[in-house]
């Protein structure tokens, strides 16, 4: 009896690794949506990326973290910062959902920050719901 | 002893389970994006009211700053004044200072505020100093006032 015990706890052991390895997640892509300007020392815009879940699978987006480039020499590298995802969201599988990011200029930037084009990159982690 | 067995091995089943499925799951995600930070424009200073000069006296100026930009701004600082030639009457006869580091309120965005200076006369102004205008040259730092 006990010999038929742990062979049936060794199958079921073995059968989700098995359906995983059939049903990958696929990565998701983040992209802008429109544009973000008018970003001034002390003040905020908002960033709306959209996040497309490519998979056949629901997703539930946990963390989405963006890190700022520094377009210029004379504009200190924290100048620009943009805040992590605040609540998490689900996407349906096959779909996308819009993800307003805050963004915030230090109101120490110098005038060297004044009219520029901050290149932004997006890195984010996803989980089944 | 058969019955206990069972049991363990069961729970076994389910935590290894669990575990498998929850790392297959997860995935990851990129993409690169931008935002852009806005220009600024200077504002500018004119004269409201500020009168009754004469050698040695000292008044109250006012004057008006504007805020050309889409966002709110605040004058940190307002250096002294000098006033320019005019005919007879000779360059810094007359003098303005700030009256302190509270410049407030803040200028609203596409706004404007009057701030009020100390213009001074000199003592030994000259007889051409009568009944004259006097042009005096400000400059003032303005920063965001955003937040």
């Amino acid at each position: 009896m006990r010999r038929v015990l742990i062979a049936l706890a060794g199958l079921l052991v073995l059968a989700p690794m098995s359906s995983a390895a059939e049903s990958p997640a696929k990565a998701f892509t983040i992209a802008d949506v429109g544009t973000a300007t008018g970003l001034v020392p002390g003040g905020t815009v908002i960033r709306k990326v959209r996040v497309t879940n490519p998979g056949n699978q629901d997703i539930l987006l946990t963390r989405l973290d963006t890190s700022v480039g520094r377009p210029s020499p004379n504009c200190p590298a924290n100048a620009v910062t943009v805040a992590p995802l605040a609540t998490q969201i689900v996407i349906a599988r096959n779909n996308y959902a819009d993800v307003p990011l805050t963004v915030r200029m230090a109101a120490s930037a110098p005038d060297g920050c004044r009219n520029l084009t901050f290149p932004l990159t997006y890195s984010g982690t996803a989980i089944k719901p | 002893m058969r019955k206990r067995t069972a049991v363990i091995a069961a729970v076994a089943v389910v935590a290894v389970g669990g575990g498998v499925a929850y790392a297959a799951w997860s995935s990851i995600g990129s993409g690169s994006g931008t935002v852009t930070s806005t220009t600024s424009a200077d504002s500018v200073i004119t004269p409201v009211s500020g009168a009754g000069l004469y050698p040695g006296a000292t008044v109250d100026v006012v004057v008006s700053f504007d805020n050309p930009n889409s966002y709110p701004v605040k004058v940190t600082s307002i250096a002294n004044g000098s006033s320019n030639v005019n005919g007879g009457c000779a360059a810094g006869t007359v003098t303005t200072t700030s009256t302190g580091t509270d410049f407030t309120p803040v200028i609203a965005a596409g706004g404007h505020q009057q701030y009020t200076l100390k213009a001074k006369m000199n003592a030994d102004a000259a007889e051409a100093c009568k009944s004259i205008t006097f042009t005096v040259p400000l400059n003032a730092q303005l920063v965001s006032a955003a937040s």
